[in-house]
């Protein structure tokens, strides 16, 4: 819709930043994933935003994963251990994590205040022709 | 009442208001002069065929732009403003699907095209109002 553009470009900031958050759920609720020390770890999940195609906004580009090679931790009595006694925790920092999903959060909110303070100026707009 | 009709009252406003800003200084400036005057006999002469050739310039303009415009222009404003106000609304209508179906991707998708849906009616039914206004104040005209 042309005319309520403002609203749209919000819009599409807000869903950029609930796949961001997505993102960070998914990277807190591995962070204790254990795997044996052979295989790869838990890749930590890392939201590419670019500017919209159509100028207006912008978009995920994609997902980038982060190193697979993790924390090799000396576990002899995990059940998951190789024959040394190593499992592999995934390389993601709780704190980063945590400070991703307040930027992630208030981005969501400052968008969604966009939309709401456009429909009220639309609105005021609307109220113009009334008197 | 059809659209077509809307638009020319629409286009009769434009003309009247064109009519009236034309014609309005140009009387006022035509009484200042005579009150200013000290020879009354000969001004109000000259003053009356300054009116009437005032009188059929803004009768040449008025008539022009009826011809040029010919009512589309608000009448295809309205329908292309209806034709967009549907979209809108079956956009919002299908997001309400999936949010009822459990398919909906982003909860914000839903609430955002239900506001556009609600900002469009509201700006389309202004539209109306405004017209059937301009339309009832032409009917009230005294003639």
């Amino acid at each position: 819709m042309t005319i309520f553009d403002a609203i749209g470009i919000a819009g599409t900031g807000v869903t950029v930043n609930r796949k961001w958050m997505d993102a960070v759920s998914d990277n807190l609720a591995n962070i204790n994933t254990a795997v044996s020390a052979d295989s790869d770890a838990f890749r930590a999940r890392y939201v590419v935003a670019t500017e919209a195609g159509d100028g207006k906004g912008t978009q995920v580009a994609g997902i980038q994963l982060g190193s697979a090679a993790g924390r090799t931790v000396y576990e002899p009595d995990n059940p998951l251990a190789n024959a040394k006694g190593y499992v592999k925790y995934p390389d993601i920092d709780m704190s980063t994590q945590m400070t991703s999903l307040m930027m992630a959060q208030r981005a969501y909110q400052a968008n969604l205040t966009v939309v709401d303070r456009a429909k009220d100026a639309y609105q005021a707009a609307l109220a113009l022709g009334k008197g | 009442m059809s659209v077509e009709s809307i638009g020319s009252v629409g286009s009769a406003l434009g003309t009247l208001a064109s009519g009236y800003g034309v014609g309005l200084p140009d009387t006022d400036n035509a009484q200042m002069t005579r009150g200013v005057d000290t020879n009354p006999g000969s001004s109000t002469v000259g003053d009356v065929s300054r009116l009437s050739s005032l009188q059929a310039a803004s009768a040449t303009d008025a008539t022009s732009p009826v011809g040029d415009a010919s009512g589309t222009d608000f009448a295809s404003l309205l329908s292309g403003g209806l034709d967009k106000l549907q979209q809108v609304q079956s956009t919002s209508d299908g997001l309400a699907l999936k949010a009822a179906t459990g398919n909906l991707q982003n909860v914000h998708d839903y609430m955002i095209a239900s506001n556009e849906a609600q900002l469009a009616t509201q700006l389309t039914v202004a539209v109306r109002n405004k017209a059937v206004e301009a339309f009832n104040e032409i009917m009230r005209m005294q003639i």
